[in-house]
C-alpha cells in the first residue's frame, strides 16, 4: 500500500533520509518510533503529498503523494500534531468536510465523539486542546479512508483518553486499512500496534512484526536499544 | 468525482467548504466595503457640496460623477481579496489543512478567479451603485442646478488601470503561495521598489540618450513608454515609443499569463 524506494530527503544541508526504503502493508498498524528530530512527521508528510523526495520514490497506493490528486487524497487521512480548527462546531466540520470522503461514516463519527466525551456542538476553537484533539481524531477514525497518518495523536491527550484512543483505534483497524502512528511517547503504543518501526539516523533500524514475536515485547527497551546501538 | 484535474461537483464542494471556513473574514471584508463606500461618499457629498455653495454663482451647473472612488477603492479591494485568498499558505497549520483536502491545483487556483473575486467586484459594485445614488439624490434635492456628469473615456488611464488591476490581482496572489508571512505588505514593498527602480532606469536611459534635453518621465512610464522632453528654452514635448503594441502585448498578455503559471507552479510544487 505503501512502498519508499531509495529515497532521499532533507531540509537544506541537513539530511533526514539517504536511501530509506519501507514496505508497509493492509491490516496492519503501524508504530513509527524515533527520537525527537529523527524525521517521523517528515515521513508521514512525504506519504501525505506535503513534502517531495529529493530523489527515490514514494508511492502510495500506486500514486505518487506530490502530485496531490483528489482520488489519491480523498484516501489517504493525515492528522498533524498541531492542526489547524476552522470556526464552527464538531458537527459543523463533519458537515463541511465529510462530502470529500466517500466512506465518511456519520453515525461511526457520533459514536466516537460519544465515547471521547467531546460536546458535537461546542465550538471547536474554544475546546481545550485535548477535546480538540480528540475531535480532530474522531473525524480521522470516522473518514474510513484506506490510509490513515497521524503524527503523535497522544500528544495533549489525559490518561483515560489514551486508554480510549487505543481501543478506538483497534476497532477501527480492517484489512484493507493501513494505519500508520508516529511518536516519540513509546508506551503510548503499547498493546495497540501490530508492527513496530524505529527510525533513527535516517534509516529504518528496526522492523518488527509484534505478532509474530514471542510474549508481549517491552517497545520502550526495544526502543531504547535501538537508539542507543 | 472522477477528474483529477477539475470536477464541478468537487469545485461546488470546495467553494462551499471555503465560505463555511472564512464566513467570518468575508463578513468582515463585507463591513470594510461598505465603510470604505460610505468614507468616499461622504467626502463626495462634503465636497460638491462645499463646491456647490462657495461657486454657485460663477458656475450656475455643476457635474456629477464618482467613478473615480468606485475605481480606487474597488482595485484596493481586490488586491486585499487577492491576498487573503491563498493566506492558508502563509500558515503551516492552514497549508496542511488545505493541502491535504482531496481537491486538485486547478481548483484551489481558479477559486478566487471564477468565485472570490468576481463577488467582491459584484459587491462592490451593488454598494457603489447604491452609494452613488443616494448621495445624487441628497446633493440634487438641495442643488436642483446638479447634472449628472459625462463619463468620459480616457484611453491611457484606462489601459494603466487594466493593468494594474489585473496584474496587481496576480501579484499578490503570487505574493500569498510565494511569501510566507505578511505576505501583503511584502508583497507591496517589492512592488513598489520594483517600479521605483524600473521608473529610475527608464529616465537614466533616456537622459543619456537626450543629453542635451531635461528628461522627466511618469511614474508609470514602464507601463507606457511614454516622456516629456525639455530643452531648457522652455519647448516641451511628449514623445510615444514607437512600438507601443509591444508594451501593451507584454503588459496586457504576457505578464498576466507568467504570474498566472508561476503562481499555479508553486501553488502545485508547495512544500510545507
Amino acid at each position: 500500500m505503501i512502498t519508499l524506494t531509495n529515497v532521499r530527503f532533507g531540509y537544506g544541508k541537513r539530511r533526514l533520509y539517504e536511501n530509506l526504503n519501507l514496505n508497509l502493508h493492509a491490516g496492519h498498524l503501524y508504530g513509527l518510533l524515533g527520537q525527537n528530530g529523527a524525521g517521523k512527521s517528515s515521513l508521514l508528510k512525504m506519504m501525505a503529498g506535503l513534502v517531495f523526495p529529493e530523489s527515490g520514490q514514494c508511492r502510495v497506493l500506486d500514486q505518487e503523494p506530490r502530485h496531490r490528486q483528489p482520488s489519491l487524497l480523498r484516501q489517504v487521512y493525515f492528522l498533524p500534531e498541531e492542526s489547524y480548527v476552522p470556526p464552527g462546531s464538531a458537527t459543523r466540520f463533519m458537515q463541511t468536510y465529510a462530502p470529500f470522503y466517500p466512506n465518511f461514516d456519520v453515525k461511526l463519527y457520533q459514536n466516537y465523539l460519544h465515547t471521547f466525551n467531546v460536546e458535537a456542538d461546542q465550538a471547536m476553537e474554544k475546546m481545550s486542546q485535548g477535546q480538540r484533539k480528540k475531535a480532530l481524531i474522531s473525524f480521522a477514525l470516522a473518514a474510513n479512508t484506506p490510509v490513515l497518518l497521524m503524527d503523535e495523536p497522544t500528544n495533549g491527550l489525559d490518561i483515560p483518553s489514551k486508554r480510549i484512543f487505543r481501543q478506538l483505534v483497534a476497532g477501527a483497524l480492517d484489512e484493507r486499512r493501513v494505519v500508520v502512528i508516529s511518536t516519540h511517547q513509546v508506551r503510548d503504543l503499547d498493546r495497540l500496534i501490530d508492527y513496530v518501526l524505529v527510525l533513527h539516523d535516517g534509516q529504518i533500524r528496526h522492523a518488527q512484526d509484534l505478532v509474530e514475536a514471542s510474549g508481549q515485547l517491552d517497545l520502550e527497551l526495544l526502543f531504547d536499544q535501538v537508539v542507543k546501538h | 468525482m472522477n477528474s483529477d484535474i477539475f470536477d464541478f461537483k468537487r469545485f461546488g464542494l470546495y467553494t462551499r467548504q471555503q465560505f463555511r471556513d472564512n464566513w467570518r473574514m468575508y463578513s468582515f471584508a463585507l463591513l470594510g466595503i461598505m465603510a470604505a463606500y460610505f468614507w468616499a461618499f461622504y467626502q463626495t457629498f462634503r465636497d460638491y457640496k462645499k463646491n456647490f455653495t462657495e461657486h454657485m454663482f460663477e458656475n450656475d451647473e455643476l457635474d456629477f460623477g464618482t467613478s473615480v472612488s468606485f475605481l480606487s477603492i474597488t482595485t484596493m479591494l481586490a488586491f486585499i481579496v487577492a491576498a487573503e485568498s491563498f493566506k492558508y499558505f502563509a500558515i503551516k497549520t492552514q497549508a496542511i489543512h488545505y493541502l491535504t483536502l482531496p481537491v486538485s491545483t486547478l481548483e484551489r487556483f481558479v477559486y478566487p478567479l471564477l468565485v472570490l473575486l468576481p463577488v467582491a467586484a459584484a459587491i462592490s459594485w451593488v454598494v457603489w451603485y447604491v452609494g452613488d445614488l443616494a448621495t445624487f439624490s441628497m446633493l440634487k434635492a438641495q442643488f436642483p442646478q446638479i447634472n449628472r456628469g459625462k463619463i468620459t473615456h480616457d484611453e491611457n488611464s484606462e489601459y494603466i488601470f487594466s493593468v494594474l488591476f489585473l496584474g496587481g490581482c496576480l501579484v499578490f496572489m503570487l505574493g500569498a503561495v510565494a511569501l510566507g508571512r505578511f505576505h501583503f505588505f511584502k508583497t507591496l514593498g517589492i512592488a513598489i521598489v520594483l517600479g521605483l527602480i524600473l521608473n529610475w532606469l527608464s529616465w537614466r536611459f533616456l537622459s543619456s540618450y537626450f543629453p542635451s534635453y531635461e528628461v522627466s518621465v511618469a511614474p508609470t512610464m514602464w507601463l507606457r513608454p511614454r516622456a516629456d522632453f525639455d530643452n531648457r528654452t522652455n519647448q516641451l514635448f511628449s514623445v510615444y515609443a514607437p512600438n507601443e503594441w509591444l508594451a501593451h502585448f507584454w503588459w496586457i498578455y504576457a505578464v498576466p499569463v507568467l504570474l498566472l503559471a508561476a503562481t499555479y507552479l508553486k501553488m502545485k510544487e508547495k512544500q510545507v
